[in-house]
């Protein structure tokens, strides 16, 4: 076979960074095991903004309403040449409901007008206040405390998806597909296979790139080795030859998908690149999943997706009151592009199929620094789609500089007759299990999320995975 | 597939070892003399990525931007202390005719990430962020330019001896092709950014609004609230010095160290509003170096001891009770 070392260990490691794959995999690999019936003909796209978005930039107090909201946001951010404060005028487009725990009128900031439609059409709920007990101001420690959906120090390593994925699926499929250069952190379990690939049509099977024209037989001999590995019993063996048999039917089946999309929906394809935006580009990489779910390609089934955008770690000259700020550039690039998917979606006849979740690993600190904010805490969260009952949800952080921690921080709470009480982002995922990915209550806090130890009024001790957002 | 994929994969699949970046057309607006700057390497490759930095007086060095603080090549205008300078870079540029760029499959802005390490600026981060915002790996359509970044850049002083240096910030960058030209090029680029002290203007006063705020600028922002130690990633010893959190972290409050908690020490000690306690101020101790055993090792940790002069500033603010706005006589 005209396959250099050389090159197959460059093509592994391809395929290692590609793709996911766990030690109990794979009996047969062209007998799919029935779908499981837990997320039937549903999706679930989970949104990552790297970095940490400012939140109380994302969603702002207009008024005081029965507290001092608005003063205290113009008493911590100033206007002027670098100020990030944000006007009433400024957000008279974007208004949305009131703050459930202060009354206070809230809207969007004004670059999020995707999200504003959204939110007129009913289709998307704002989840106020996300996060979760002692935040950590670590982009990695706080990254994972969300992805795993633990509070850091306590992880088991596994996402909270991944424990999901863990008890329904076994290794006779790929449940999940991460549309970035990297597997989510929130889909990490050793159960079942996640594909990772930033580009669809990058995934390829590494064979010898220089000779192609006896890549049938290449075919033959790397599927007849794979299979063979399965059947010596070694669990070495049979990891290799799980996680080879698992790549090799991915590139064949998810590689095509970008084609069929490009010639299949040419208005939308065209309308992503009429936006060019990053994270439009990535969204399309998920249409093009859900395209092939709908279309019937075979050994394509991957209903929980994943993307990812950065750029939010704002320290510096934020931009958040100009068109051509940063700040700015990044909400709209996230309204826009949403929306542009949301449409899709319901040109594809999916739209009631499909929810999204809009997170980041943490929000901004309250007070601005020169021009931009430092690390932070608590921030809202997005989810969106034709099933979503939209409204305002979860309290806005109590941002009076009495209240803050002293770094200039708000605090978690969970204390019941808190107006400023936070939502604990297990609330969030825990609602999304139930009500979405048709998970059990008892389940859910069995293998997934655990309640933790300690004083109910700081720690998350009382689940309520019936948040509403969600029927 | 093809080779031109695996070396696209191979440079895109570790996120997190650098920023990588990517396209969008320049804003363009409003700045009035700037240059196309190579930063570079060889003539044929000094296209993959380039800045769009203000033109250089003289115009034969145009990778070393020197600039008088209130200049109008200051785009702040004012004697502050410091100038600003607007920066983009562009991928893909036509500027120089001699290069022909085979497209960029990725850039690193070095100092970039905010991941703990000592050299983050989040200036870097910002630039490379808006290049990112514009760019679609591997992108091969043509000068792709990100949005103008500020930097800025601080005049270094006042010293002990009331005099004011240069500062100097360089920015640094590596893109790597694509493969479409048969081979893997890559194109390291450097800019170097000099703010001069203006003739008359270097002075506390000048510089910095009150006592603190220059402790803050000065001492903090530059020694202190860098990656790694005492900035939001990090929070070393649980003490957060960056600007607008600082104060409230050090006045009155109670050190991590145990020692010194149980020696009933303070971060900084005041009596009363007008006065405090150097002696028993684990700040002072801290950059003075004098510290019992196991009170922990001198600060900045393994680098250089801060100027006496601005130790000074620090005794003198402690003992007129750390307050929090105004000069206190001889800080200025």
């Amino acid at each position: 076979m005209a396959i250099s070392r050389r090159s197959f260990l460059k093509g592994s490691s391809l395929a290692a960074a590609s793709s996911l794959v766990a030690p109990a995999l794979l009996g047969n690999p062209f007998v799919r095991k029935a779908f499981a019936d837990t997320i039937g003909d549903r999706y679930f796209l989970s949104v990552f903004l790297d970095g940490g978005n400012d939140g109380f930039n994302t969603v702002l107090p207009v008024d005081d309403g029965g507290a001092t909201l608005r003063t205290a946001y113009d008493a911590a951010r100033t206007t002027g040449s670098s100020g990030i404060n944000i006007g009433p005028a400024a957000l008279a487009g974007t208004l949305i409901g009131t703050d459930p725990g202060s009354g206070a009128q809230l809207a969007l900031h004004p670059a999020l007008t995707g999200f504003k439609q959204l939110y007129d059409a009913g289709k998307l709920a704002v989840i106020q206040g996300c996060g979760y007990p002692r935040p950590n101001l670590s982009h990695e420690s706080s990254r994972l405390a969300w992805e795993t959906g633990t509070p850091p120090g306590q992880s088991a390593g596994t996402g909270w998806l991944g424990r999901y994925l863990a008890a329904n699926y076994t290794g006779n499929d790929i449940p999940a597909i991460c549309l970035r250069w990297g597997l989510g952190g929130e889909f990490r379990q050793t159960a079942t296979s996640v594909l990772a690939t930033g580009r669809l049509r990058y995934l390829n099977f590494p064979y010898d790139p220089a000779f192609w024209d006896d890549i049938e037989r290449k075919r033959q001999a790397f599927h007849a080795l794979y299979t063979g590995a399965q059947s010596t019993g070694l669990p070495i063996a049979d990891y290799i030859g799980a996680s080879g048999i698992a790549t090799l039917l991915a590139t064949e089946s998810y590689a095509g998908l970008h084609d069929l999309y490009e010639s299949d929906r040419p208005e939308f394809n065209q309308a992503y690149e009429d936006l060019d935006e990053r994270l439009g580009y990535n969204l399309r990489e998920a249409a093009k999943v859900i395209h092939g779910i709908a279309s019937g390609v075979p050994n394509v089934h991957a209903r929980l997706l994943d993307v990812a955008t950065g750029g939010y770690d704002t320290h510096s000259d934020q931009g958040s009151t100009t068109p051509d700020g940063h700040h700015w550039g990044l909400l709209a690039e996230v309204g826009n592009s949403l929306k542009l998917f949301y449409d899709d979606c319901v040109d594809m006849g999916v739209g009631d199929k499909v929810v999204i979740m809009v997170w980041s690993e943490f929000g901004r600190r309250v007070p601005q620094n020169d021009g931009g904010t430092d690390h932070g805490t608590q921030y809202p969260v997005f989810v969106l789609g034709g099933a979503v009952q939209g409204g305002v949800y979860g309290n806005h952080p109590n941002i009076n500089e009495s209240a803050l921690s002293d770094d200039g921080n708000t605090v978690y709470s969970q204390a019941a007759a808190d107006p400023f009480r936070s939502t604990d982002m297990r609330d969030v995922y825990g609602t999304i299990l139930k009500h979405w990915l048709g998970m059990a209550h008892g389940t859910i806090l069995g293998s997934v999320l655990a309640l933790d130890a300690g004083d109910p009024a700081e720690r998350w001790t009382q689940e309520n995975f019936d948040m509403g957002f969600l029927a | 597939m093809s080779n031109l994929r695996l070396q696209f994969a191979s440079g895109v699949a570790a996120p997190t070892a650098a920023l990588l970046v990517a396209v969008a057309v320049a804003a363009g607006g409003g700045r009035a003399a700037a240059a196309v700057v190579g930063g570079g390497g060889s003539v044929k490759t000094d296209c993959l990525v380039v800045f769009d930095a203000p033109a250089n007086e003289p115009a034969r060095r145009p990778r070393a931007v020197r600039c008088t603080d209130g200049d109008p090549c200051d785009a702040d205008g004012a004697v502050n202390g410091r100038c600003e300078f607007s920066v983009s870079v562009c991928a893909n540029s036509t500027a120089d005719p001699r290069c022909a760029s085979p497209g960029v499959a990725a850039v690193v802005v070095a100092n970039s990430v905010d991941d703990g390490t000592p050299g983050f600026d989040p200036e870097m981060q910002a630039l490379a962020a808006r290049l990112g915002f514009v760019l679609e790996l591997p992108e091969t359509r043509s000068d792709r330019c990100g949005a103008p970044t500020t930097i800025h850049v601080a005049v270094d002083g006042p010293q002990s001896n009331g005099r004011c240096r240069k500062g100097v910030k360089t920015i640094r960058m590596t893109a790597v092709s694509t493969a479409a030209g048969g081979r893997v090029r890559t194109d390291v680029d450097r800019l170097k950014l000099a703010c001069l002290p203006a003739a008359a203007g270097c002075g506390a006063r000048t510089f910095f609004a009150s006592t603190f705020d220059r402790i803050q600028t000065q001492i903090f922002d530059r020694s202190c609230a860098v990656g790694g130690c005492h900035d939001s990633q990090s929070t070393r010893a649980n003490l957060l010095l960056e600007r607008g959190a600082a104060y409230d972290n050090l006045v009155g409050k109670t050190p991590t160290n145990a020692d010194a908690a149980a020696a009933g020490w303070r971060r900084v000690a005041t009596l009363d509003a007008a006065r405090g306690d150097t002696t028993t101020s684990y700040l002072f101790h801290k950059v003075t170096g004098d510290l019992p055993p196991g009170f922990g090792e001198r600060m900045p940790l393994r680098r250089a001891k801060l100027d006496e002069a601005l130790i000074a500033v620090i005794r003198r603010w402690i003992d007129a009770g750390a307050p929090v706005d105004g000069w206190v006589p001889g800080t200025d």
